[in-house]
């Protein structure tokens, strides 16, 4: 094994007094600096998966769990809360409940302050999420009043100060418009490229996300069904289609062509390589 | 299909208390029996717009008229009965214990007979395929079922004219589809179906006119293959095309010279292309 | 629909300077002369002080707005003292002579039967004064939490300590984040009313049993996301180590400037002199209160 810092090892959940099971024999590991996507139709068991890694489960929600989560080599259940969210950052689908201080300079500085930091160490933080971020202008703004995109980028900035290694964002840009949302995925994949973080975004905007995955997992059922590369998984797009979920555009129309006998030497995931194989057969 | 106009705005201003603009000058007809698609995006004054077709917001200056009357002197609870209202958030207006209590609550206000009203739920219900949940609490049903409640409870009002507002946000693929197949039944039955929406592949999949705010202001109003080939309207407003049409677009290196707005078109066009 | 709004107001004065305790001062200050008197008089100067430094710290005046509700608090307090003073008050030595005015019969001489109930003057006047001194504590609580930033109030309530005990950190967050919330919880209550309203239900008119009815209609669904953002909020603060064993590090500084020994020296000024002049000369206090309050 690499430099892995998630392992996931037959995980199986059932919240308290559940018959079925949220999570089934769930195996996965990240390595360091892996950027992974997560698609699954609502209820699939993503929000259940999110709070493995991040130790709500087994700390704050009641039910039973089987297998372990690894995180840095050590198991979720030896580690506090508090100490996991030094490790895994969690960002929410919505932005209003996850602002909750009086100016954002607040907001990113409340995790550090609960960790009890020096001054000088949290003034730091604040300094280098609010420039890796891009919002230091709006340090003294109140957050309740930002639009939708500086939100969720002050989210994000947030849960940057606590110096994670592990960024976890649960469909960050479903309440975003385009132009905000294409910013925000921006600055996620810049998280990773530049910074190294390793990441897992669960997103429905495919088309604007499959193509900078290091890998995608694909939930349905409390199961994890497909694991693999981008270009791997969405060329089963009807297996895709069974669990109610589709694949970027460009290779639902290779799909669409393979069905006439036309062959792709790599499958098409963005726009730009959707032309460039479309152009071949033209 | 399309005949007199059941919504006209001439002129319409409107400012917030305190004196933000958020509409200027908006002229609009929509006809009955169209499919409108809004778009614009955060702020552009789309939600503004269609909170002035029910009497929710009135206009600061110019005049909205619905089916005749004039949404300055009249109530929303009398413009409720032409105009139905599909909010985002089902959560702001489940009360009821039961899902049928929810979805009867508007026909029960209009004192219709008790006859009329559950024939009339039922049968919205049943559109939604939540008839059989009908003595649930909503507070059982998953998200994705109280928004079929909400729609439900507006559907069964069979007002002429809906408003969608931004249908599928946060929705799965299965339940877009859902929602959307449902819209072009309506649509088909003869209603007026406006749609607010950030996704371009619904709009162009589905609307049969689009309409781009920015700014307050109408800056387009045209066919969806207008609206889309009209890429400066696009850049400027910060809006994307439509994920077919890109591709469709950056093919005219290659010689391709249709124009599909979706993915059917797309590879349609493209066997025809190809073997052609 | 009269709305509270007492959430920070952003404002330079030198009010919204003021260290917060030195306006916890100031509310104490309130608190003890208006309990020092009772002559009416006496107890407008105190309001015309308070609304004095209201206009200091300058908060425009409809934030106040909501306390015409208090008029009705005024007139149930002169209209019960009117009535029942007299029959309930322990006046201990008041000179016999006295002679309690009646103002008038609240069951007129014409009618028949029944006790005439007689208003009188005095306990009136006592009402009245009670109506202002709830007047003046109620003008004067806002003030603290207008012009103090939210931050300082849970910077200050964290600083203080009796011995070695100190408020808990989840309490102060609660107070101060509550505060947060308004702007969420109002955008969340419209959102709903334009919802009820496009399915037809009309707000306003007379009848009371549909009033409640509709009433209802706003507020479940109002409650029911207010819980479960509330229930989202607690898995947020878990991530952000909230609560984590160690000592929390406040980044925040407030600090007491020489205005705020100033104001000190001067809110203790008023007070003592206030408590000087009412227990050794009587002056503001009526001659008939009542020992034993009813």
């Amino acid at each position: 094994m690499k430099d892995s810092n998630v392992v996931v090892e037959e995980l199986t959940f059932f919240y308290s007094g559940a018959k079925e099971p949220a999570l089934s024999d769930i195996n996965l590991t990240f390595q360091r600096g892996e950027i992974a996507l997560l698609i699954g139709a609502t209820g699939a068991g993503k929000s259940t998966l999110y709070m493995c890694l991040n130790g709500l489960i087994p700390h704050l929600v009641p039910g039973r769990v089987g297998g372990r989560v690894l995180i840095e080599g050590t198991a979720t259940s030896d580690q506090s809360i508090s100490a996991l969210a030094q490790k895994v950052g969690f960002v929410f689908q919505s932005p209003d409940v996850q602002l909750f201080s009086h100016t954002v300079r607040e907001e990113l500085a409340f995790g550090p302050e609960n960790l009890g930091l020096a001054k000088s160490e949290i003034l730091r933080r604040i300094q280098l999420a609010a420039t890796t971020i891009g919002i230091t202008e709006l340090l003294e703004r109140e957050p309740a009043y930002l639009s939708g995109g500086q939100q969720q980028s002050v989210a994000i900035g947030a849960i940057w100060a606590m110096l994670p290694e592990i960024l976890i964002l649960d469909e960050p840009t479903s309440n975003l418009d385009p132009q905000s949302s294409r910013r925000v995925l921006e600055l996620i994949r810049a998280l990773n490229t530049e910074h190294g973080k390793t990441i897992l975004i669960a997103e429905h905007k495919i088309d604007a996300a499959a193509h900078f995955a290091d890998s995608v997992l694909v939930m349905h059922e409390g199961r994890i069904e497909m694991q693999g590369e981008p270009r791997q998984v969405f060329s089963q797009a009807e297996e895709l289609h069974r669990m109610g979920l589709v694949a970027p555009t460009a290779a639902e129309v290779a799909f669409q062509l393979s069905k006439y006998g036309y062959t792709f030497d790599s499958w098409p995931l963005t726009a730009e390589e959707g032309i460039q194989a479309f152009g071949e057969l033209l | 299909m399309t005949s007199a106009a059941i919504i006209e705005t001439r002129n319409l201003s409107y400012s917030y208390p305190g004196g933000i603009s958020a509409l200027s000058g908006v002229n609009l007809d929509i006809g009955q029996g169209e499919f409108v698609a809004i778009i614009g995006s955060n702020g552009s004054g789309k939600t503004t717009l269609v909170k002035q077709f029910n009497g929710l917001l009135k206009p600061s200056k110019g005049r909205v008229t619905v089916d005749g009357m004039d949404t300055r002197s009249t109530r929303v609870s009398e413009l409720s009965r032409i105009v139905g209202f599909v909010f985002q958030n089902p959560d702001h207006q489940i009360f009821a214990y039961s899902v049928w209590e929810e979805a009867a609550f508007g026909l029960k206000l209009q004192k219709l007979d008790a006859e009329s009203v559950e024939r009339q739920t039922s049968e919205a219900l049943q559109a939604v395929s939540l008839n059989d949940l009908r003595d649930r609490h909503p507070r059982a049903l998953s998200r994705g079922q109280r928004q079929r409640l909400a729609t439900a409870s507006i559907l069964a009002l069979r007002t002429p004219v809906l408003v969608l507002d931004e249908p599928t946000t946060g929705q799965d693929f299965l339940s877009r589809r859902q929602i959307m197949e449902l819209a072009v039944d309506l649509h088909a039955e003869g209603r007026t179906v406006l749609m607010v929406t950030h996704d371009m592949a619904l709009a162009a999949e589905y609307a049969t006119r689009v309409i781009v705010m920015q700014d307050g202001a109408a800056v387009c109003d045209a066919s969806p293959k207008e609206v889309f080939g009209r890429e400066e309207i696009l850049k400027a407003t910060g809006l994307d095309l439509p994920p077919a049409a890109k591709i469709a677009r950056g093919l005219r290196e290659y010689g391709f010279s249709d124009t599909p707005l979706t993915q059917a078109e797309l590879v349609e066009n493209l066997i025809t292309a190809i073997r052609g | 629909m009269p709305t509270i709004d007492i959430q920070y107001f952003k404002e330079d004065s030198f009010v919204h300077r003021l260290h917060p305790f030195t306006k916890v001062l100031f509310e104490i200050a309130v608190l003890v002369t208006a309990a020092a008197f009772n002559e009416p008089l006496f107890l407008a100067v105190v309001i015309l002080a308070i609304v004095g430094v209201a206009a200091l710290s300058k908060i425009p005046a409809r934030k106040f707005r909501y306390m015409w509700v208090l008029t009705y608090i005024v007139l149930f307090m002169v209209i019960t003292q009117g009535v029942w003073f007299t029959s309930f008050g322990d006046f201990g030595d008041i000179d016999v002579e006295f002679e309690w005015r009646t103002l008038f019969h609240l069951w007129p001489a014409w009618a028949p039967g029944g006790p005439r109930i007689p208003v009188i003057l005095e306990g009136a006047n006592y009402g009245f004064s009670l109506g202002l001194r709830v007047v003046a504590i109620s003008l004067a609580f806002p003030i603290l939490v207008l012009t103090t930033h939210p931050s300082d109030l849970t910077r200050f309530l964290s600083q203080i300590r009796i011995a070695s005990w100190r408020i808990p950190y989840n309490v102060i967050f609660v107070f101060t984040t509550a505060f947060r919330y308004i702007p969420t919880v109002s955008r969340e209550f419209d959102q709903t009313l334009d919802a009820q309203r496009s399915r037809g239900v009309h707000f306003g008119g007379y009848n009371p049993i549909r009033q409640i009815r509709v009433v209802m209609t706003l507020f479940v669904p109002v409650l029911t996301s207010s819980l479960l953002s509330a229930h989202d909020l607690t898995l947020a603060l878990e991530t952000r180590a909230f609560g984590a064993p160690t000592e929390r590090t406040f980044i925040h500084e407030v600090h007491w400037r020489k205005a705020d020994w100033g104001v000190t020296a001067l809110l203790i000024i008023i007070v003592v002199a206030c408590l000087f002049l009412a227990n050794r000369y009587g002056l503001g206090v009526l001659p008939y209160t009542p020992q034993r309050n009813i």
